[in-house]
């Protein structure tokens, strides 16, 4: 074939160039097959610089064996590396060409003309001529603009190489994120990041680094090829120092050309995984080999990719961490949602009722029911300090609960129902066999023989695990009730450890968390509290009764006051006209014959008024603040006296007087008079109680008062005794039981014996009789 | 014999008390309120008063001052439905306290009492 004309050799040439459907590689093959013939040239071949500009890495040739095939030519060396380094054409004896280089004589010549783009080079075009060749001086001159078409052709191919790789890039970004869109708990998702990006990658050893923080250890997962372990150590130093420095910096690192001892991979890439300005870890790949003796290294489209990849994973981990923290929240809530639904039972407890059976009734009850039953057994024991025991009061267990009516389940409206328990209910429990048990049990109170004992002494909760079981002195308790792990708390009210509470999971064997302890004790407060609420309550009850008592009592006394006022007012007023008529009925008694009709209406007219007088007299004495005149008073003469006045009276009544003064005279220092008339209210007292006889005993005696010498009289009869109900009332003015009396007698006595600065006693023995034992000081 | 006012606002104690002092012997005068005493004491003499305490709308304690200031050899009994007015600081002027009564005879006896020591004071002073 002949050298075809410079129009027909451009024409078919960006024909070649332009052939769509071949490949870029086929295209540029396709072109120095056609050179080679058009141009009667041995051989023709172009070399492409590889992307680091470095060597000339590939040759592509239509006339030796064909195809594409990897080289290695450095910049400078043989004609295609100094024609590359020079970036002009160099003439060369085929003899001195590269090894790599595209020969198929030994004589003629070599022409190397470079691919130039812009100021750049991207290969070389080499032509081989034999010596007979017309060109053997110089390459046609047509060839410039042949050299553009291949420029172009290769720009074209780099461009649809890179745009390639970006699509092979997001593939993998695209595949990585399908992949890490598990759901996996965070601890597992770590392993799983690093073994998918290791696989998707062309990395030969990855290491993912997350850094310690928030009191999280530093973690390292790595993946490595078989060919790098045994340098493995090597690569996790360089990989420590380089995510130390992501820490710092936070921006991706490349690094090529790594230059060691061993056979290391020759490049690494480490990307920071940041979560917003925080820098969670970092991950390293490291990766790219030597071939034919060429280095390939990571690139800057890698470190993008790999970038890409971190905030992928950064994305899943916090996603995992995310959905862990809910869980965890999830379950956080659920926790409260049954420690509100039982503190919620037992505030309804704790108001439903002030009886205290009850109240321990539910709040025991509300550890063992519910939806969320705390535990399978609780027992409450009373504490009794005094006399050093603890009393076994109620036992509940799980499983009588869920026979009984109630027990709202799941449905979290019965959240809010109340919480009612009726008297058969309780009384069907306090039958079961369990309770029976727990009431039988009486436990000593001492802190070294059991634990509840240790919990009241202590006033706090106690876990036993059940370790210390052998070492129970006393196994009474625990092996009673094949206690093993259970803890008691105590209940406190007004400071003071009342009751205490065991419970345990004997069923399940469910260890006692620390949660449940932590809900126990919040239990034993709320219980403590309702015991105190109705200690106080019930306290409050019987002050509140006391009170009205009280209410009623005073409200009598204003009553009696009142008309005591008006009583002495009245009285004053009546006494005139009553001494006059007396006065005048005792001048007629006196004129009219003894024994005669006349005689006998004044006498009794006499007689009636002097009565009527006495009452006058009394009341007036009881309204008017009086005051003592002191005198010696010696108490023989004053009860003398007074019996003088009372005698007839006593005597009518068929009373005997029974004396027994102390030898030694006894001499108060008081009122004559008054003293005087407590002698003859207590004489006339004792002879109404003995309307059909009896004996008024009177003895006198010296006696000791508050540590001072006294005296004392007691007056005794034989009356029967004051009725018990009577008895709180008999000092109080206006209280009487007699028909006709004032309610003033025992009253005046009582006054004039405290106005001495005395004290009165009242001795009643019903059925008998009633002492009266006054003492009053010798020396006021 | 001696000459009483009897100072009292009840006319039947007036009666009473003129009637049996009478049969005792004695001369009695009486009088309803302080004024009318004051002016038969204007009047008259007398060896005894017995004075009641409560009068209408007046204090015989009162008068019994006033009489102690005048006639301090006036001999004064008060007479009184009360017995709590005997330690009354005022009352203590008094010769005599007597706590009414239909039997007379403390009232009796505390007259002649008194009567008695009047007699033997005005014999002293007549010596």
């Amino acid at each position: 074939m002949a050298i075809v004309d410079n129009y027909t050799l451009l024409s078919s040439a960006v024909r070649i160039a332009n052939a769509v459907n071949l490949s870029h590689t086929d295209r540029l093959e396709s072109l120095t097959r056609f050179l080679n013939k058009a141009l009667l040239l041995r051989s023709t071949t172009i070399y492409l610089l590889d992307a680091e500009k470095r060597v000339l890495s590939l040759r592509i040739t239509g006339t030796t064996g064909g195809g594409a095939l990897d080289c290695c030519i450095p910049l400078g060396a043989g004609g295609a590396g100094l024609c590359a380094l020079r970036r002009e054409t160099v003439f060369l004896e085929t003899g001195a060409l590269h090894s790599d280089e595209v020969r198929v004589g030994d004589d003629g010549r070599t022409f190397c003309l470079p691919v130039l783009y812009g100021k750049g080079v991207l290969g070389v075009l080499s032509l081989e001529v034999a010596t007979d060749s017309p060109f053997i001086a110089s390459p046609p001159a047509i060839l410039k603009d042949i050299l553009v078409e291949i420029a172009g052709l290769v720009r074209s191919m780099e461009v649809t190489e890179r745009s390639d790789r970006r699509i092979r890039h997001l593939l993998t970004l695209n595949e990585l994120s399908k992949v890490l869109h598990q759901e996996l708990p965070f601890s597992s998702l770590l392993p799983f990041v690093l073994k998918v990006s290791h696989e998707f990658t062309d990395s030969s050893c990855t290491v993912l680094r997350i850094f310690s923080h928030d009191g999280v250890e530093s973690k390292v997962f790595k993946a490595c090829a078989r060919k790098h372990r045994p340098h493995l150590r090597s690569l996790l130093e360089i990989e420590k120092e380089c995510s130390e420095r992501i820490l710092a910096t936070g921006t991706p690192l490349l690094t090529v050309d790594v230059v060691a001892d061993e056979d290391l991979p020759p490049s690494y890439v480490c990307v920071p995984l940041h979560l917003d300005s925080f820098t969670l870890g970092a991950m390293t790949f490291f990766g790219k080999t030597e071939r034919n003796g060429v280095r390939r290294n990571f690139d800057e489209e890698e470190r993008e990719l790999f970038a890409g990849m971190a905030n992928l994973i950064v994305t899943s981990l916090v996603g995992a961490r995310n959905h862990e923290r809910m869980t965890m929240l999830a379950a956080e809530n659920d926790r409260k949602l049954k420690e509100l639904s039982l503190l919620y039972r037992l505030s309804n407890a704790m108001h439903s009722t002030i009886r205290i059976n009850k109240l321990i009734h539910l709040n025991l009850t509300a550890l063992v029911s519910g939806p969320y039953p705390l535990f399978e057994r609780a027992m409450l024991f009373l504490v009794n300090k005094r006399s050093g025991v603890m009393q076994g009061m109620l036992g509940v267990t799980a499983e009588a609960d869920n026979e009984g009516h109630h027990a709202p389940e799941e449905d979290s409206g019965d959240l809010y129902t109340p919480w009612e328990i009726s008297d058969e209910e309780m009384e069907r429990r306090q039958g079961s066999e369990f309770c029976l048990m727990v009431r039988g049990t009486r436990l000593p109170l001492d802190k070294t023989l059991n634990i509840p004992s240790r919990a009241v002494l202590d006033k706090r909760l106690i876990l036993e695990d059940g370790t210390a079981r052998r070492t129970d002195p006393q196994g009474g308790f625990t092996d009673k009730f094949r206690l093993s792990s259970f803890a008691s708390v105590p209940l406190i009210a007004k400071g003071e450890a009342v009751a205490v509470v065991t419970v345990d999971n004997p069923v399940s064997g469910k260890k006692i968390t620390l949660d449940d302890l932590r809900f126990l004790q919040l239990f034993a407060n709320q219980a403590g509290m309702a015991m105190e609420n109705s200690m106080l309550y019930n306290r409050i009850e019987d002050a509140n009764r006391e009170f009205m008592e009280i209410r009623q009592r005073l409200l009598h006394g204003e009553r009696l006051a009142t008309l005591g006022e008006s009583a002495a007012s009245i009285a004053h007023d009546l006494k005139g006209p009553l001494v006059s008529i007396g006065g005048l009925a005792r001048r007629l008694l006196r004129k009219e014959t003894h024994g005669s009709t006349e005689w006998r209406y004044a006498e009794t007219i006499v007689r009636e008024s002097d009565r009527l007088g006495k009452m006058l007299g009394d009341i007036l004495f009881f309204s008017k603040k009086t005051t003592i005149c002191y005198t010696d008073c010696p108490l023989k003469a004053i009860v003398e006296e007074s019996l003088d006045v009372v005698s007839g009276f006593l005597e009518e009544n068929g009373i005997r007087v029974k004396k027994r003064f102390s030898t030694s005279p006894l001499q108060v220092l008081g009122d004559f008079q008054q003293l005087k008339q407590v002698c003859i209210n207590l004489f006339s007292n004792a002879g109404d109680a003995m309307v059909h006889g009896g004996t008024l005993s009177i003895s006198l005696s010296s006696a000791v008062l508050d540590g001072r010498p006294a005296a004392s009289i007691k007056v005794r009869d034989t009356g029967g005794g004051i009725p018990e109900e009577i008895l709180p009332n008999i000092f109080n003015a206006f209280y009487t039981t007699k028909e006709g009396g004032t309610g003033l007698g025992l009253p005046i006595v009582h006054r004039i014996v405290t106005n001495h600065g005395g004290r009165i006693q009242v001795g009643n023995r019903p059925g008998i009789g009633a002492e009266f034992r006054i003492t009053l000081p010798t020396h006021p | 014999m001696s000459r009483i006012l009897v100072v009292d606002d009840e006319s039947s104690i007036r009666l009473l008390y003129s009637h049996e002092l009478a049969d005792e012997g004695h001369e009695v005068v009486t009088s309803a309120n302080a004024a009318e005493a004051v002016e038969k004491l204007k009047k008259d003499d007398f060896d005894l008063i017995l004075l009641d305490i409560k009068l209408k709308n007046e204090s015989g304690l009162d008068l019994l001052q006033r009489i102690v200031k005048e006639r301090h050899n006036l001999p004064v009994i008060l007479c009184t439905a009360y017995s709590c007015y005997k330690d009354d600081f005022s009352a203590w002027l008094a010769d005599g306290y007597v706590v009414k009564s239909s039997d007379l005879t403390e009232l009796k006896h505390e007259i002649r009492r008194v009567l008695e020591k009047k007699g033997t004071r005005n014999t002293k002073k007549g010596r």
